[in-house]
């Protein structure tokens, strides 16, 4: 760009990894994406431009429940009739499938049911080339990091689950046998290593036989 | 009654500022091709009328100018551009008056506008063949020096991405330099380059700075016969600036280069210095322009028209013998079939062909994202550094 020529040197962002190529970019080359939407101009765009991205493409009218096999990516169609009373399978929040709606209005109305049903991404009619490849990217990031983040949710739930679960075991144990925590917890352990289970796993055993062991006699 | 009117056609190519060397032969180019195809006729009898301003190699200027020519000279194509940046600029102005643009470049790739032609190497038509060239001759620890804008960053990635793919493949440093640096610039430079000792250097350098880095590059003493500068923009423009001493021994992929041993292309080129003198170095940019002039002329000749509409599905998978060898605007595209080169300069600062240049031409494919290995490892198999 000959209207800002930097006046110093810069030395290039420093490459974190060995490819200097987003893993997005790779995958995209060869993904299958389906596209529900009325043979028309928008279509032709669409499916022209994604060739010359390098995408295989599936393109069907009225939109089907089930998904074409392969299918790493849906582009469709978002009006009342395609979304909202068909009820669809695959067009839900909880896809793991990154989905891009077709809008014909930019309203609050409009954008709102796009949300609501689980858009990852949405592009306007009149379709073009321009911009299609960064919607695509942008939509699979966002989706990637969403999946990616749900998992690490889940673990992080069943990980303080389990905590709670070794504390209360444990506490039982020490206070059982008279002896601290630490070494309740090392009794623990030990059965685990013994058994080839997790701590986790002799935790909630030792606290279910705690529930036929207990007797009103018991302190607390 | 036929209709004799002459026909307006825009030429926008930058005759002062950083890359005035380069467009200048593009614009003579793209005269040239016009004189000819009026001598020949023109187009059903009318005159081919080229309507030149100078934008200064200034992105605003492209714009400005480009809307002049449709509004004020009533062109429906232009002929333009050599930064991507001042093709950016025009695009939207040929998109929103529905006009044509043709662009005679090697550029980054990654783009479709359904108003323009792209006649110059996309990175899979000139990247991936210096790459392979350059990795299996030289190593594949390399060095990348360019100017700060969008071209070389891209062109840095796509060559990176090659690098990498390579057992051993390194990239050392990636540096950028402004468009107007200076020799002094570029010394501190190769300092760094000799203290890095690559097996080559890939620049993206384009423009004036061009010749100061391949000075700089000589004068402190590198051997470019050891480890080259390989560049997919120093054209023989650039190297008639820097002399024959600094460019000895240095590396272009092109898919044209003046040293094209045919008949035609020497007969052209005769014909070119004889109209025009010998201070304008035919080059691939040069070539580009020339030839999409004639295939516009031949398309508006079977079209009767120059009108978008009506011009374009004429263009579309039209062939053409072009100076590099048969060509064809790919109708999915809007890019150009070409025939892959790399070229040595040698001692008395010609071009020789080293490499390429197979009958077959390689489709564009501006949307490369990556070549798997093997797919441009055995693209060099098939034309084995055959000269000519």
């Amino acid at each position: 760009m000959a209207d800002t020529p930097a006046t110093a040197q810069r030395a290039a962002k420093p490459a974190s990894s060995q490819r200097s190529t987003l893993e997005l970019f790779r995958h995209l080359r060869h993904a299958c994406i389906t596209i529900f939407h009325p043979e028309d101009q928008n279509r032709e765009v669409l499916i022209q431009q994604l060739h010359r991205i390098g995408c295989q493409t599936v393109a069907l009218w009225p939109p089907t429940p089930q998904l074409p096999a392969d299918t790493e990516l849906v582009i469709f169609l978002l009006d009342a009739e395609a979304s909202a009373k068909k009820k669809l399978p695959w067009l839900t929040p909880d896809s793991a499938i990154p989905l891009i709606g077709v809008l014909d209005y930019e309203n609050p109305t409009t954008l709102e049911t796009a949300t609501a049903l689980g858009c990852h991404g949405m592009l306007v009619r009149p379709l073009q080339a321009k911009g299609l490849l960064s919607t695509i990217i942008l939509t699979m990031h966002h989706c990637q990091q969403l999946k990616t983040l749900r998992k690490r949710n889940q673990r992080l739930e069943e990980k303080l689950q389990a905590a709670g679960e070794i504390s209360a075991a444990q506490a039982m144990l020490a206070h059982a046998r008279g002896i601290s925590a630490t070494e309740a917890y090392k009794v623990l352990r030990e059965q685990a290593m013994l058994k080839r289970v997790t701590v986790e796993d002799i935790a909630r055993a030792l606290l279910q036989t705690d529930g036929l062991l207990a007797n009103p006699a018991k302190h607390r | 009654m036929a209709n004799t009117d002459p026909i307006p056609v825009g030429v926008l190519f930058s005759t002062s500022g950083a890359t005035a060397t380069i467009e200048r032969s593009q614009a003579f180019a793209t005269f040239f091709a016009i004189d000819e195809i009026n001598a020949a006729g023109g187009i059903h009898g009318r005159e081919l009328v080229p309507i030149h301003y100078d934008p200064q190699g200034m992105p605003q200027q492209y714009q400005l100018l480009a809307e002049r020519m449709i509004r004020e000279n009533g062109v429906n194509v232009i002929f333009g551009c050599y930064l991507s940046s001042t093709r950016k600029a025009v695009i939207p102005v040929v998109e929103k008056w529905r006009k044509l643009l043709f662009y005679p470049t090697p550029y980054e790739g990654f783009e479709f506008s359904p108003h323009v032609i792209y006649t110059g190497a996309a990175p899979n038509q000139n990247s991936a063949q210096l790459a392979d060239y350059m990795t299996r001759h030289f190593g594949a620890r390399v060095y990348m020096i360019g100017c700060d804008y969008i071209y070389p960053y891209e062109s840095n990635r796509i060559m990176s991405d090659f690098i990498l793919e390579v057992p051993g493949g390194k990239k050392l440093a990636e540096r950028y330099v402004p468009l107007t640096a200076t020799e002094k610039d570029f010394l501190a430079v190769v300092k760094d380059i000799k203290a890095k000792a690559p097996d080559f250097v890939f620049s993206t350098v384009v423009g004036q700075a061009t010749q100061r880095l391949y000075q700089a590059y000589a004068e402190l003493g590198m051997d470019a016969q050891q480890t080259p500068i390989a560049s997919l923009t120093t054209s023989e423009a650039e190297v008639a600036e820097m002399g024959a001493s600094a460019a000895h021994g240095h590396m272009t992929s092109a898919p044209y280069f003046k040293s094209i041993a045919s008949a035609a292309n020497q007969a052209c080129i005769a014909r070119f210095q004889q109209q025009y003198g010998p201070d304008i170095a035919p080059n691939m940019a040069w070539e580009a322009a020339y030839f999409q002039t004639q295939m516009f002329a031949e398309a508006m000749r079977a079209a009767g028209s120059d009108q978008y509409d009506v011009l374009l599905p004429h263009l579309l998978g039209r062939e053409f013998e072009a100076l590099q060898g048969r060509i064809a605007i790919d109708a999915g595209n809007h890019h150009t079939s070409l025939h892959p080169r790399i070229a040595r300069v040698n001692a008395s600062g010609q071009f020789e062909i080293i490499a390429g240049g197979s009958t077959a031409a390689v489709m564009p494919d501006p949307y490369l994202v990556t070549h798997p290995g093997a797919s441009w490892n055995n693209l060099a198999q098939a034309t084995e550094y055959r000269v000519g």
